[in-house]
């Protein structure tokens, strides 16, 4: 059961992460070794995988919206997209549990990712990780040798993204169907 | 004979619209958010109001009248590059 959000994060979000970590791996091992470009290329990675999993929740969360506003008359329909879109918390904050929750929330049910499923816990632990990355990476704070993330630390955040962006994908189908009494999407 | 399917037009940035069913409610497309709607329609984000109060709404494509289409950049032709001035006679 595929929204076009995850079909979109699984068709082009992820080929477009798996190119900058090809790009990342590429740059740790050539030779004569580039440091600066190796930093960059991580903090850039990092960046980009909070972004990508941003927009993914934000496609998400548009598009259960617009299933539920077409249910409504039409002379109120306006009124139900506005109030979907009006300060969404990813709409400008990071995608951590708080904002997808806070969001999420507004279909009515408490969104609890790692109760729906016991694998997510440690997936939002390392969501926890990516986004203080993302913070320091961004806003060129002061890193440490121990605060810089290796490869192979975003290639696991980013299959937790992945493996988060799925989970959401079934919660919010579950939740729709409740809601609507109907498939929201085709399975 | 098998219906016709429905088209509906599509939007660009900047294009001026009306919202449907709204007592002619105007606004400008600010955002393209691709076919986020049911059965993959295309989602449009939508800003409108006074400029004391703006606000923003997405919308389906359907609920859109286009009003006027922002004016496209048309690619100007490149110039040819201006021959050498020829070369003074010797002498």
């Amino acid at each position: 059961m595929a929204s076009t959000s995850l079909t979109f994060w699984t068709h082009s979000r992820t080929p477009s992460l798996n190119a900058i970590d090809a790009q990342c791996a590429a740059s740790l091992t050539a030779t004569p070794a580039n440091p600066l470009l190796a930093d960059e290329n991580v903090r850039g990675f990092g960046l980009l995988l909070s972004a990508h999993f941003q927009g993914f929740c934000r496609d998400l969360y548009a598009e259960a919206a617009q299933i539920i506003a077409l249910k409504v008359r039409l002379t109120l329909r306006l009124l139900i997209q506005e109030q979907f879109m009006f300060r969404t918390a990813l709409g400008h904050g990071n995608p951590n549990n708080d904002n997808i929750k806070a969001d999420f929330g507004r279909f009515g049910f408490n969104l609890d990712s790692a109760k729906s499923d016991p694998a997510n816990a440690p997936r939002l632990g390392h969501l926890a990780a990516l986004n203080r990355w993302r913070n320091v990476a961004a806003h060129h704070g002061v890193v440490t040798q121990d605060d810089t993330p290796s490869l192979a630390d975003l290639r696991l955040w980013s299959e937790s993204c992945h493996e988060l962006a799925v989970s959401l994908d079934e919660t919010v189908y579950n939740r729709l169907r409740t809601i609507l009494r109907r498939k929201p999407w085709k399975p | 004979m098998p219906a016709a399917k429905k088209v509906y037009p599509t939007f660009n940035h900047g294009d001026f619209v009306t919202i449907l069913h709204t007592n002619g409610l105007k606004g400008k497309i600010i955002a393209l958010r691709g076919p986020l709607g049911p059965g993959g329609a295309a989602v449009y984000g939508v800003r409108f109001g006074c400029k004391s109060h703006r606000r923003y709404v997405e919308v389906l494509g359907d609920q859109l009248v286009l009003r006027a289409r922002t004016p496209r950049a048309t690619p100007q032709p490149v110039a040819s590059p201006a021959s050498p001035p020829s070369r003074p006679d010797a002498g």
